[in-house]
């Protein structure tokens, strides 16, 4: 407002000295109105002083300072703006160049054995079909060889220049690969013959296409990349990577189709042209002139000798043997070029054709140094030399742009006069001081590192320059032959899947069980698979067991012996692809680690190994599964039978063979029970089935949950096996236990055994004998032999059930005996019901007889037909019965009683045989009594005899 | 004078129905000892005893009205036994080394296996089953036979018992490597009883004997 009245007042003065003074005067007047309304304005927007302030005067109004100001009031990050940058800046070098990778089936091939390679092409554009897969193969003998000697060159100059190189590799792969086992030496010349290839039939030429055969009519830009950088340089597309355009001539000689057959520059490969492929290249290539596609590929001969969609590669293998394959496609990524190219690119599988130190530059470049001398005041002399040194910041070169950093050396020396003889003489130094440029964005205290790594102040910022890079070895296509040789691959190198057998292990039972008395004891059983060999019958194995109470100790310390490991395999031997041994340790450790090592013999000594382990957690319980005989009550609850005699429950198979394996009959009920408290989550199953019940009908039965006891029916035939198993956990330790008992359907049976053998047994009839020399005594069944005088007592075994000491009865000589009778008959039943016989005198005997009925009793074919759906019809009876003969003797054998002696039994065996002995004695008395009477008595004759003296 | 004559003649036939009737007996007790009936290990080992010890005994009592201490029961000739126990003892242990060396000896002789793996069982088998069939040894052949027998025959007595004791062993099918340390004791035991007199020292040397033969073996299998 003050700037208008001022104006207005010049405006006024101006006007009264010239004639067109009205017209400025409303111009004036418009600026005024505007000036006005822009105060207004500004009064509106920036009534906030502050904010005004914050831009135009707290801050220099630079423009880095207002866009980190807007960004900040946008809330961006500016250091994670700025790491994304720079990751968009190097993204182009993370790109995948093509790739391939070659798996060998079979892994580990035998010599004579065909073998497959497969190459596996990634990160082309093209289809597999359209690539070109160049296999070469170095056989055995044939390694890279300028000079060979007349047999190398024989076997392996197959291009006939002179050297084994890398296409004799491609012509020995092209020739397998094309030839498809056609029969060119019919004649065994080991030449082509001259008949088969005596006229060219077939139109079987093919020119290959830059790229793959899917990209023809586009330019062609070849690509070298370098794995390392990450960068791609571009090279000439001089000739393809295939096998030399070959031929033989009607003289025999092979002759190059294009130029020399050894520098690889000049050597054109097959399929550069569309000329045929003619009868001298189908000699060459040892194919068939009268089909076109010898291979039976869907492509013509050239085509396959160019490797066109050639993924596999078989031949057969001898040890040595080499092969490798460079696939040449077009990358994902397009050429730079404007055109439709893409970049046509070879992969190979080691994929380290090219490298940085193929690429040179002039870095890092050490500039002229400067000296500049000073005089002193005192006299002496400074001379500081000056160095500019600059090199290529490490990482930050992109194709031809790179950091170029410089670093600035000064060196400074004093010199003057040696006081002592006034001789020239150095005062100080040299001393070294540096400094190099920053990172932009550094400030002057910053540190960085010149290029040996040592860190000086900055005095300036990197700069980025175009810096001149040359790739010195790789200029054209075909240059890329020289890599070759570094991506041969032999199928068992490095003792990988070749040389190695892959060995794994498994177990069963998946929770094994040890059991120190061997009586419920698992037999852990070990299997192998070896995935890599063709018949584990030829394999040699060795099983070494150890044993540890920690799944991973340090140490497993030695192998158990096999001694130390009960009823084990054989633990060393060709075959043995299964290792088992009984879990029957007294003092088991908690885990065991078998070991296996597996080893191969095969031809021309090679020897292949492999081996593995396992770690085996093992259970230990004392516990058994107990049986019993059950009963149904009234009210159709099962519960365990209890002895009327004793009160105690009626458990079956208590010892003896039954302990082993339980002998039940048909339509009984089984009680099941495990009596330890220390165990939980029980899991009860017959035959691998689960125990489960409808409804609960035993006291302590839970409908959800098993617990320790469980009952199950007897209903399948004679001769069937029940397993029972029972799964719990440990309360204590976790550990998972697992109890089997295996019960057997018989008939029911009872057997009248001695209850004292010491006094009465079965007669012996004689010995079986086992292949090992072993006798077996055969005892007969019926007929006893007592001791004279000595109480005789007599027990029922019965098979399969346990009638109550009530339900059966005794027979002596045709008498009955039951408890009431016993002791006026002479005889003695005990509370289990055995049967004690007095003693008989020599020559005399007892006929004993027992019998019961067996049949389930109403109850419980009631709970069976309730709860199991057994029929009525279904149940039976049977008498049972059995009978013997007892002969009384002077005295019984005692090789029949001297089993698991103890002093009682020694006892009772010289009690036995005291009067035989006792006969024997007074027989050997007389008999040497009667040699003395005899010998005296015919002496006696002779009176003279006295005088005989020593 | 012509008395005279015809009394040496018929004590010389008496020596020899002596001799004869000596013999006899001991033929008669080895082959009782092979032939008696005995089925318990007792029953063998009262019969060992019997017709080795007690019968020959007996014998030397009833028969031929002397006393035991003149068939070598005795220690009287201590000088000459340990000198010649000594001797003999080591010219065992040369033949065994003979033996083991140059022959089958070491893979035929077998020992318990217990005695192998446990050092008191090896007591235990040394001084009481080697031990006593020794002892019975040495008195029936040392004892018995070649003290009778050098009155006659002097020093041809041992091996002549040798003889008696190496056809016993062929006619009972025990003619073995196990056995030829018993067959080497047959002669040099007999020659140090024959020397001093006495089994004692025979038995004695000849536990000696065995002892370091059987440890030697046990220490060489393991």
């Amino acid at each position: 407002m003050f700037k208008s009245k001022k104006q207005n007042k010049k405006s006024g003065l101006r006007n009264r000295r010239t004639s067109s003074f009205g017209l400025r005067l409303r111009a004036n007047r418009k600026i005024e109105k505007v000036v006005a309304l822009m105060s207004i304005l500004s009064s509106l927007f920036f009534s906030d002083i502050s904010a005004a302030r914050a831009i135009f005067v707290d801050n220099l109004p630079t423009p880095t300072n207002a866009m980190n100001q807007i960004m900040g009031d946008l809330g961006v990050n500016k250091n994670e703006l700025k790491n994304s940058i720079q990751t968009m800046n190097v993204a182009r070098l993370k790109r995948q160049p093509p790739q391939v990778s070659i798996e060998f089936n079979p892994t580990d091939p035998m010599a004579g054995q065909k073998v497959t390679a497969m190459a596996s092409p990634i990160y082309f554009l093209n289809n597999p079909k359209d690539l070109y897969f160049t296999w070469y193969l170095q056989t055995a003998g044939c390694g890279e060889d300028n000079h060979p000697g007349d047999d190398k060159a024989s076997k392996c100059d197959l291009d006939d220049d002179g050297d084994v190189d890398i296409n004799d590799y491609k012509i020995k792969a092209a020739r397998i690969i094309a030839n498809n086992g056609f029969d060119w030496d019919r004649n065994g010349d080991k030449e082509p013959d001259n008949d088969i290839y005596s006229s060219d039939n077939d139109d079987d030429g093919y020119e290959a296409v830059w790229g793959g055969d899917d990209q023809k009519g586009k330019n062609n830009h070849c690509f070298v990349y370098d794995a390392k950088s990450g960068e791609e340089y571009e090279i000439e597309c001089d000739h393809h990577l295939f096998a030399p355009d070959l031929s033989i001539n009607d003289n025999g000689d092979i002759s190059n189709q294009g130029g020399g057959a050894d520098e690889f520059r000049d050597t054109r490969t097959v399929g550069e042209t569309n000329d045929s492929f003619g009868l001298n290249q189908e000699r060459f290539w040892r194919t068939n002139p009268n089909d076109p596609d010898t291979d039976d590929t869907g492509n013509v001969d050239e085509a396959n000798v160019a490797g066109l969609g050639i993924t596999n590669f078989t031949w057969v293998y001898a040890p040595g043997d080499k092969v490798g394959v460079v696939v040449e496609g077009v990358s994902n990524e397009p050429a730079q070029s404007s055109d439709s190219s893409y970049k046509t690119m070879w992969a190979m599988p080691n994929n380290d054709c090219l490298s940085e130190e193929h690429v040179k530059t002039d870095y890092p470049k050490t500039h002229p140094s400067t000296t500049t001398t000073t005089l002193n005041d005192d006299g002496t002399t400074t001379t500081e030399t000056t160095t500019r040194e600059e090199f290529i910041v490490d990482g930050t070169r992109v194709e031809k742009i790179a950091t170029i950093r410089t670093k600035i050396s000064t060196v400074t020396v004093v010199s003057g006069t040696d006081p002592s003889d006034g001789s020239p003489a150095i005062i100080s130094g040299p001393t070294t001081t540096a400094t190099v440029t920053c990172q932009p964005g550094s400030s002057g205290s910053d540190m960085a590192a010149d290029d040996q790594g040592t860190l000086w102040p900055c005095s300036g910022i990197d700069v980025t320059k175009t810096i001149d890079a040359v790739i010195e070895k790789y200029q054209y296509a075909s240059d890329l032959n020289q890599c070759l040789y570094d991506n041969l691959i032999e199928p068992n190198e490095g003792g990988g899947a070749a040389g190695k057998l892959d060995v794994s292990l498994s177990y069963s039972p998946d929770y094994p069980m040890n059991d120190p008395t061997g009586e419920d004891s698992d037999t852990l059983a070990i299997y192998s698979n070896i995935s890599n060999i063709e018949d584990s019958g030829f394999i040699n194995y060795t099983w070494q067991v150890y044993a540890s109470d920690e799944p991973n100790p340090d140490s497993w310390g030695s192998p158990l012996l096999k001694s130390e490991l009960p009823d084990s395999t054989q633990t060393s031997g060709i075959g043995l692809n299964t290792f088992q041994f009984r879990l029957a340790f007294s003092h088991p450790q908690k885990y065991f680690r078998v070991k296996l090592t597996a080893q191969e013999n095969g031809p021309d000594g090679q020897i292949r190994e492999g081996n593995s382990d396992i770690i085996i957690p093992i259970s230990s319980a004392n516990e058994k599964i107990r049986a019993f005989n059950t009963s149904v009550d009234d009210n159709m609850m099962v519960d365990i039978k209890k002895d009327s005699s004793t009160g105690k429950d009626m458990e079956i198979c208590r010892e003896g063979v039954d302990k082993a394996i339980c002998s039940v009959v048909k339509n009984q009920i089984i009680g099941l029970k495990v009596d330890d408290s220390s165990y939980t989550d029980f899991s009860w199953s017959i035959n691998g089935e689960p125990l489960n019940y409808t409804r609960c009908f035993y006291k302590g039965c839970n409908s959800s949950k098993q617990n320790n006891t469980a009952f199950f029916p007897v209903l399948e035939d004679s001769g069937y096996d029940y397993t029972v198993t029972l799964s719990a956990t440990d309360v204590e330790n976790g550990d998972k236990i697992n109890l089997t008992k295996v019960f057997e359907v018989a008939e029911p049976g009872v057997k009248i055994v001695s209850g004292d053998e010491k006094t009465c047994h079965p007669v012996l009839l004689g010995n079986y004998v086992d292949v090992d020399g072993k006798q077996w005594p055969d005892y007969s069944e019926n007929t006893f032999v007592a001791a004279s005088g000595m109480p005789i007592k007599l027990t029922a075994n019965y098979t399969g059930f346990t009638p109550d000491t009530a339900d059966y009865v005794w027979y002596v000589d045709g008498m009955t005996v039951t408890k009431n009778n016993a002791t006026d008959l002479g005889f003695i039943i005990d509370s289990q019901n055995n049967l004690v016989l007095p003693g008989k005198q020599v020559g005399e005997n007892y006929n004993v007889a027992i019998n019961t009925l067996y049949a389930p009793n109403n109850q419980t074919k009631k709970a069976l037909y309730t709860y199991w759906n057994v029929p009525y019809t279904a149940f039976y009876e049977k008498i049972v019965a059995d009978n013997i003969d007892i002969y009384s003797a002077a005295s019984i054998s005692s090789n029949q009683t001297s089993q698991n002696s103890t002093p009682q039994k020694i006892l009772a065996s010289i009690y036995t045989s005291l009067p035989s002995y006792l006969a024997f004695l007074f027989r050997i008395t007389l008999t040497g009594i009667l040699l003395i009477f005899v010998s005296r008595l015919i002496l006696s004759f002779f009176p003279a005899m006295r005088k005989n003296e020593i | 004078m012509f008395i005279e004559r015809e009394n040496d003649i018929q004590n010389d036939q008496i020596d020899f129905l002596q001799i004869l009737i000596t013999f006899l007996v001991v033929l008669a007790c080895l082959l009782l000892i092979v032939l008696f009936p005995a089925e318990s290990g007792f029953e063998k080992l009262t019969k060992s005893i019997f017709f080795m010890i007690l019968v020959p005994v007996l014998y030397i009592k009833f028969v031929l009205k002397k006393t035991i201490r003149d068939f070598g029961f005795n220690m009287e000739e201590k000088h000459a036994g340990l000198f010649w126990g000594g001797i003999m003892t080591v010219a065992s242990l040369a033949i065994a080394f003979i033996l083991i060396n140059y022959s089958d000896f070491r893979t035929e002789y077998v020992l318990p296996s217990a005695t192998v793996n446990s050092f008191w069982y090896f007591v235990a088998y040394e001084l009481i089953f080697v031990n006593f069939l020794l002892f019975i040894y040495e008195f029936f052949f040392r004892g018995f036979i070649l003290f009778y027998l050098s009155q006659k025959f002097k020093m041809w007595a041992v091996p002549v018992q040798a003889g008696i004791y190496w056809i016993s062993l062929i006619a009972t099918h025990s003619f073995s490597w196990n056995m030829a340390p018993m067959i080497i004791l047959s002669l040099t035991a007999g020659i140090t009883a024959y020397k001093s007199r006495s089994f004692i020292f025979s038995y004695l040397s000849g536990l000696i004997f065995l002892i370091i033969l059987d440890a030697y073996m046990i220490h060489s299998v393991r």
